[in-house]
C-alpha cells in the first residue's frame, strides 16, 4: 500500500484504537480534545509508522496537532 | 545518626509556621501559600477528620492532585495522628476502593467539588462499612481547637502503594523517623541549603515528588514552586525554572527527553540558575544527559540518581558539578550512596566482588520495616534481616559508585512509574472474549522510553470491526483504571502467549517473539495488521 491510498477514515480508526475512543472527527486536537498524553502521541506515531512503513522524525511530531494533521503527514503533504 | 532536628513532620511544619509563618511554603497556580496558612488549614482538616471519627492510626486515602489541598490533607492527617495513604489521583473508582480496602481505610479524601462524582463512582461498588468520602473543603467549618493526639518519632506517617512483581499493590510503611532520616540524607548528600529554589511538577502523591520536592524544602524553609503534575505543556516547567531562577529540579529521564523534542529553540530559555537537575526514577540514558547539557548550554547540572519507595525515596546520586561516569556497556552511574546508607550487591545469597552484577540491597535508617498488612511480601523483602532487597540488578565499581543495569522482575517502568504486568492483565482479563492476557514493556528507542504493550488472546473468530472494538475497549478500560494508555494492544490467537510448564506467563519470551516478528510470521496476530 502506498501512502497515496490512505483514506482519512483509516487514520481516524487508528486514532480510535490507540486512544480507546469510539469515534473522532478530523479537527479533533489530539491533546486538548482527545486527552492524549505525550506518550500516547508517540505511540500513535509509532502505529502509523508501522502500518504505512514510513518514518516520522522527532522534530515533526510537535507539528502534528489534529487527526487531520496526522493524515496530511501520512499522505506526505506536510 | 545525629539527633534529628524534628521528631515528626508535624513538629517540622509547626516550627516553620511559628518562626517563619509569613514565609511562602510553596507557590502554586500563581499564588503563594504561607507556612502559617498551611499549618492552619492542616489543623482544621485534622479537626475535621477527628469529627468524622478518625482516630490515631486510622488510614485516610488521599486522592488529590498537586495543589494546596494535598498539603492540607496530608499534614492534616499527620496532625490527627492519621496515616495518610496518598495515591495516584487519576485512579479509577475500583482502584481507589481496592487500595482503601487493602489498608482498611476509614476515609477517602478527594478534591473540593469532587465528592459527588466520587460517591457516584463508588455507588456501584461495595465499600466497607464506615468508610466516608470527604472533600478537603468539608473542613471549612471545622475547629482547629481540638485536642490533638501526641505523635511520636516512630509512628507510621504514610503508606506508599507500589506495584510488586506480582501486581498486588504493596503498601510501603513509612514512619516520621524514616521520612525525616531520608530528608536529612538528601540534604546532606546533595548539599541542599535554605537558599535553594525548587521547581517541581512531580506528582506529590509519590515518593520523589513528596519527599524530595516538598518535605525537603519545607524542612529547610527553602522556596518551592509547584506545578501541576502534567507534561502536556513541558515549556511551563522550563519557563518556571527561568522565571523563578530555580536551582533544583528533578524528573525521570523521559521528561528531559521530552524537553529536547518539544523545545525547538532551547536558546530561548535561560536555565543557568540550575545547580541540580536530578534524573531519577527511570533508567538514565547517557544521551539525555549529554544532549540536555548541550541544548541548554549547561554543564554538570543533570545528575543521575537512584532510589525506591521502600527506602523512603533517595539512595544515591552522582555529585553535581562533575562529569557523569558511563561504563563500557553504556550504563550511567547513579553515584555513591547517601550518608548512613550501605549498598551491597548480592547473588545466590552471598555478596559478590567488585564489578560483578547482582541484586542491589541496601541498609539505612530510611528503609521501611515492611509492607502494610502483608507479612508474606515483607518476609521476602530483606536479605540477612537488615538489607532491603531492591529487585534491581547492578554492580559497584572500585570507587563504590553504583551502576544499575536492569531489573530482576518483570516490572515495566512507564513514565517514571512502576507498572506490574499483573495490574494491567487483571483489567484486560475481564474484557469479554479475552481468554488470557500479558503486558510487557517495550522500548522502541523513542523518547518516551518503555511502553506497556498488551497482548490478549481472543476467543472465537471475531470479525475485523469486532476486533477493533475489542482493542478500543481494552485501551479504555486500562486508561480508566490505571490512568495511562497501553502503547499498543495486540490481539492474538489462543495459545499465542507462551507459558511455563506450571502455567505462568513467560513475559520475556513473549516480548522476544513479538520483537523478532515470529508471532506475526506464524500468523498468531489477529489485530492489528501492523
Amino acid at each position: 500500500m502506498t501512502t497515496d491510498d490512505v483514506e482519512i477514515d483509516d487514520i481516524r480508526s487508528l486514532v480510535c484504537v490507540q486512544l480507546g475512543l469510539a469515534r473522532v472527527v478530523d479537527e479533533d486536537h489530539l491533546v486538548s480534545d482527545l486527552g492524549a498524553e505525550s506518550a500516547d502521541v508517540v505511540n500513535l506515531i509509532a502505529a502509523v509508522e508501522d502500518k504505512y512503513g514510513i518514518e516520522i522524525a522527532e522534530d515533526e511530531i510537535p507539528d502534528i496537532h489534529t487527526v487531520r494533521d496526522l493524515y496530511e503527514r501520512v499522505r506526505g503533504r506536510r | 545518626m545525629p539527633t534529628p532536628r524534628f521528631a515528626t513532620l508535624i513538629e517540622m511544619l509547626e516550627a516553620r509556621a511559628r518562626h517563619a509563618g509569613g514565609r511562602s511554603a510553596f507557590r502554586f497556580g500563581g499564588r503563594d501559600y504561607t507556612f502559617a496558612k498551611v499549618w492552619e488549614s492542616a489543623e482544621r482538616f485534622a479537626g475535621c477528620l477527628m469529627e468524622h471519627g478518625l482516630r490515631p492510626g486510622d488510614r485516610a486515602v488521599l486522592v488529590l492532585p498537586n495543589g494546596a489541598e494535598f498539603f492540607t490533607a496530608f499534614y492534616g492527617a499527620q496532625r490527627a495522628g492519621v496515616v495518610a495513604v496518598p495515591i495516584f489521583p487519576g485512579s479509577g473508582a475500583e482502584r481507589v476502593l481496592a487500595l482503601a480496602d487493602l489498608c482498611g481505610a476509614r476515609a477517602i479524601v478527594v478534591a473540593s467539588g469532587a465528592s459527588a462524582s466520587m460517591r457516584e463512582r463508588l455507588a456501584g461498588q461495595t465499600p466497607a462499612a464506615n468508610l466516608t468520602v470527604l472533600e478537603v473543603a468539608d473542613s471549612d467549618g471545622c475547629s482547629s481547637e481540638a485536642g490533638f493526639p501526641g505523635v511520636e518519632h516512630g509512628d507510621l506517617c504514610y503508606i506508599q502503594y507500589t506495584s510488586g512483581s506480582t501486581g498486588d499493590p504493596k503498601g510501603v510503611r513509612i514512619t516520621h523517623a524514616m521520612a525525616l532520616a531520608n530528608v536529612e540524607q538528601l540534604i546532606a548528600g546533595m548539599a541542599i541549603t535554605a537558599d535553594e529554589v525548587f521547581v517541581s511538577w512531580l506528582p506529590v502523591h509519590h515518593d520523589m515528588g513528596l519527599v524530595l520536592k516538598t518535605m525537603v524544602p519545607f524542612f529547610l524553609g527553602a522556596r518551592l514552586v509547584l506545578l501541576p503534575a502534567s507534561l502536556t505543556h513541558v515549556r511551563r516547567w522550563l519557563e518556571a525554572i527561568e522565571r523563578h531562577r530555580a536551582t533544583f529540579t528533578a524528573a525521570p529521564d523521559f521528561a528531559y527527553r521530552l524537553c529536547l523534542r518539544r523545545i525547538k529553540n532551547p536558546a530561548d530559555f535561560d536555565l543557568s540558575s540550575l545547580r541540580v537537575a536530578l534524573n531519577a526514577a527511570e533508567p538514565v540514558r547517557r544521551r539525555t544527559v549529554e544532549d540536555f547539557h548541550a541544548a541548554f548550554g549547561l554543564e554538570g547540572v543533570m545528575v543521575p540518581g537512584y532510589g525506591l519507595a521502600e527506602a523512603t525515596v533517595g539512595v544515591s546520586m552522582w555529585p553535581p558539578g562533575t562529569p557523569i561516569e558511563v561504563d563500557d556497556r553504556g550504563f550511567v552511574s547513579v553515584g555513591r550512596a547517601f550518608p548512613e546508607i550501605d549498598v551491597a550487591i548480592v547473588r545466590d545469597g552471598e555478596r559478590v566482588s567488585v564489578g560483578e552484577v547482582g541484586e542491589i540491597v541496601i541498609r539505612g535508617p530510611a528503609n521501611t520495616a515492611g509492607y502494610y498488612r502483608n507479612p508474606r511480601a515483607t518476609g521476602e523483602l530483606f536479605w540477612r534481616d537488615e538489607f532491603l532487597r531492591t529487585g534491581d540488578l547492578g554492580y559497584l565499581d572500585a570507587d563504590r559508585d553504583l551502576f544499575v543495569v536492569g531489573r530482576e522482575k518483570n516490572i515495566i517502568i512507564h513514565g517514571g512509574r512502576n507498572v506490574a504486568p499483573r495490574e494491567v492483565e487483571e483489567i484486560v482479563d475481564r474484557v469479554p472474549f479475552v481468554r488470557r492476557s500479558a503486558a510487557v514493556g517495550i522500548d522502541r528507542g523513542r523518547l518516551e522510553g518503555e511502553q506497556v504493550y498488551v497482548f490478549a488472546e481472543v476467543r472465537g473468530k471475531p470479525a475485523e470491526d469486532e476486533l477493533r472494538a475489542m482493542a478500543v475497549g481494552i485501551v479504555r478500560d486500562v486508561h480508566g483504571a490505571l490512568g495511562f494508555r497501553p502503547g499498543r494492544v495486540v490481539l492474538v490467537r489462543p495459545r499465542a502467549i507462551p507459558l511455563t510448564d506450571n502455567g505462568k506467563l513467560r513475559h520475556r519470551a513473549l516480548r522476544e517473539r513479538y520483537l523478532d516478528a515470529s508471532l506475526r510470521q506464524q500468523g498468531r496476530i489477529l489485530f492489528p495488521d501492523y
